[in-house]
């Protein structure tokens, strides 16, 4: 591309950041399907089908009837051979998307309002067949769930087949060679059938992550990225590019830093793969037998799939910030009644546990008044209790979203009985509210408190009373309980996880809330630190929810530790004084049990990634001294993703 | 003509396998069938008519059958809507 297109390009919105080297374009879809992939790029045009529309002689009519038969007979031979290869090369599931579309094929109704049609109209059968499809495109605009808008894909797909076959083309749905296919839009079948050659990956301009193609490209675990707006117009076949299924991101003639960053990933992760894979779906429960659960934190609908794939038993924290962060204002009801409800369809049967909006310190609510101290000031549940309204919204979109029963809610910044009890009050008027109107919802929906400010800890047993369970958000607890601002250069190191006061609340928030009858979970980064599992495993604790990239690491550990070796651990560091102590004795525990994990996580530590700052296959160990966000191992290009772990 | 009016009660609606499957069942019958949503009604028998119905979970709908074997037909469909297509 020269100089002056580029140019002409970003002045038009440009869909594309620059890299680092020359000529390096950085493009941000949605991640359809995870993986990556190096390789030259194919760009793949449909043969489109072009109808128009004609008016037929007495004659013509009889024979165009013939024909259409004849083409219904032949898409679906097509699609029974679709069908019998999604059920060799994938499973049932895969073959009955194929299987849906021959019934589309042989609906009585649409067939026999084409019969109709071409009766009293006279036009050539292709043009009804267009016709007919543009007025079900209009009942599926309609549908304001997306699945089913997507499924409008499907019966194009079964239209645009008998139309080529009634003007008798044969489809060709091959590529040669190692290529990644950039397309504008990828139908189920050509997903299916390129994988017969050696496919690298999918690179979409439209359609979504629900589509039947993304289903299948991570059926058929080929990366995939859709939502590339004018890709396939902006790229050669030939040109180098990579794909980023797990992220989102297509580089189009990536520097040497970049290639070898990737190259290095796909290396880890067929090493991980091939160790991990095994792992995923087996329980998460020591040598002798205790069960503990492992989630996510999460806050993105598009990371959902990836969760699933890491083994997550549900989701430990999911934010809703970030529809506010995104929108600059509080979303609607509906709005967020729509996003949880796609979560808590996605997870099912898996939990979701939705905090709800933690607003304030670092996470800004502008309003133009600077707070002195806003990690103390208006914040949390603080600010919903000051905004009613606001706060029943959520809560009633949560408690709508939780009819199928896999649907959590936790509270943050909890610090007293009375704060508590206002909220619970509220919560009951809401629940009322929803039973009165006739609307439905899950009465038994489990309500848990975030334990993250100190005050909290000292009247864990009052608490516990009035909830079922306990969350312990490290990230603020250390802040807090320390006293020390992680953003404080000056001060950052002592910013301790490993602070023995930090173990110590966590050991006892644990034991109150067993002595009360809840489960407590952590939902910190100190819960998906590997160094701390078998520490927190010791202390008993009952769910682990973090980023959903460490989940096989710490399952691994949780696996091949006993409860009871666990236990001596735990006592261990609760006599240990210093933090430093602390350290040094579960990083030798840990180098002479996994050897192999802690290598890989002091090769991890090194920040080699400039894109983004969360695909290591291993917790970029909240380092010693938790500075992490300040050691210039994020950052680059725009295409950043704010670092989540914040809790 | 027997009428029934039956909750979709599976987490994801009247989406495509459920669909193929409410179609595949009546298909087995030779009694008319129309289902209506709100003052939308279409062919039970059609799948592209059902997937128009962009039925979710929570969606009431009224059943219509009217044939020979309307009665066993009744009874089958709604049994379907009742096991929540086996998603439940």
């Amino acid at each position: 591309m020269n100089e002056d297109t580029r140019t002409e390009i970003q002045q038009s919105g440009a869909n594309w950041t620059s890299g680092t080297a020359p000529g390096e374009r950085i493009y941000k879809g949605l991640p359809a399907s995870a993986g990556v992939a190096i390789g030259r790029a194919f760009v793949y045009e449909r043969e489109e089908v072009y109808v128009t529309e004609r008016i037929l002689s007495n004659e013509e009519l009889a024979l165009e009837m013939t024909l259409l038969d004849e083409a219904i007979v032949r898409a679906r031979d097509e699609l029974e051979k679709i069908v019998s290869f999604a059920r060799v090369k994938l499973d049932d599931k895969a073959a009955q998307i194929f299987e849906s579309q021959i019934m589309m094929l042989e609906d009585q109704e649409m067939l026999s309002a084409l019969r109709r049609r071409l009766q009293d109209e006279k036009k050539n059968a292709d043009f009804l067949i267009h016709d007919e499809l543009e007025k079900f495109r209009s009942m599926f605009e309609r549908a304001s769930d997306e699945l089913l808008r997507e499924r409008m894909a499907d019966l194009d797909e079964v239209g645009q087949r008998i139309m080529r076959n009634l003007q008798k083309k044969r489809l060709h749905s091959s590529v040669e060679g190692e290529h990644v296919i950039i397309a504008e839009q990828l139908t189920p079948s050509d997903t299916l059938l390129f994988s017969r050659n050696d496919v690298l990956g999918y690179a979409t301009d439209t359609g979504g992550i629900t589509s039947h193609a993304a289903i299948l490209s991570r059926s058929l675990k080929i990366p995939a990225v859709t939502g590339l707006h004018g890709l396939s117009k902006q790229i050669h076949t030939g040109d180098l590019v990579i794909l980023d299924g797990q992220h989102g991101l297509l580089i189009v003639h990536p520097c040497e830093k970049h290639l070898e960053e990737y190259r290095r990933k796909i290396a880890r992760i067929e090493r991980l793969e091939a160790e991990m894979a095994d792992l995923v779906d087996l329980p998460c429960e020591t040598p002798d037998g205790h069960k503990v659960e492992l989630s996510a934190n999460a806050e993105f609908v598009n990371e959902l799939e990836y969760i699933i794939t890491q083994g997550s038993k549900g989701i430990g924290l999911y934010r809703t910030e970030h529809l506010y962060i995104a929108k600059g204002e509080f979303p609607s009801e509906q709005e967020q009644y729509i996003e949880y409800s796609e979560i808590a369809f996605s997870m099912y049967p898996q939990p979701v546990i939705f905090r709800t909006f933690d607003i304030g310190g670092d996470k800004l609510l502008d309003r133009g008044v600077p707070e002195d101290n806003p990690f103390l000031g208006w914040r949390g549940i603080r600010m919903m209790l000051d905004k009613p309204d606001i706060f029943r919204h959520q809560l009633r979109a949560i408690l709508r979203a939780s009819t199928m029963k896999n649907i959590k809610i936790m509270f943050p910044m909890i610090s007293g009985m009375a704060e508590l009890e206002e909220v619970l009050s509220i919560l009951d008027e809401v629940k009322n509210e929803l039973t009165e109107e006739l609307v439905p919802f899950d009465e038994h929906m489990e309500v848990g408190l975030m334990i993250e400010v100190p005050s909290a800890i000292f009247i864990a047993d009052e608490l516990a009373k009035r909830a079922d369970f306990f969350s312990i958000g490290t990230n603020d607890l250390v802040q807090y309980l320390v006293a020390v601002d992680r953003n404080n250069e000056l001060i950052a190191d002592m910013y301790q996880e490993f602070h023995p006061a930090v173990l110590r609340a966590v050991k006892s928030v644990i034991d109150t809330g067993h002595a009360n009858g809840i489960w407590v979970g952590m939902c910190g980064e100190l819960a998906g630190n590997p160094l701390a599992t078998v520490m927190l495993l010791g202390f008993g604790l009952d769910e682990f929810s973090m980023v959903p990239s460490v989940i096989p690491e710490v399952k691994k550990i949780i696996r091949s530790t006993s409860y009871e070796e666990a236990h001596a651990v735990a006592e261990h560091v609760l006599r240990l004084p210093l933090s430093t102590q602390i350290r040094a004795y579960l990083e030798k525990f840990m180098r002479e049990r996994h050897p192999q994990l802690m290598s890989a996580m002091l090769d991890n530590g090194n920040g080699e990634n400039d894109l983004h700052d969360e695909d290591r296959s291993i917790q970029p160990e909240a380092p010693p001294d938790g500075k992490s966000k300040s050691n210039g191992e994020t950052q680059s290009n725009g295409e950043t993703q704010e670092p989540r772990d914040h809790e | 003509m027997i009428e029934r009016t039956v909750t979709i009660k599976n987490r994801t609606g009247l989406h495509t396998r459920p669909a193929a499957t409410l179609v595949k069942t009546a298909a087995r019958f030779e009694a008319e069938f129309y289902i209506k949503k709100d003052s939308f009604e279409i062919n039970g028998k059609s799948i592209i008519g059902v997937m128009t119905l962009a039925a979710e979970q929570g969606s009431i709908l009224q059943l219509s059958f009217a044939g020979a074997d309307e009665t066993e037909m009744a009874d089958a469909v709604t049994q379907l809507f009742d096991e929540g297509f086996g998603e439940l």
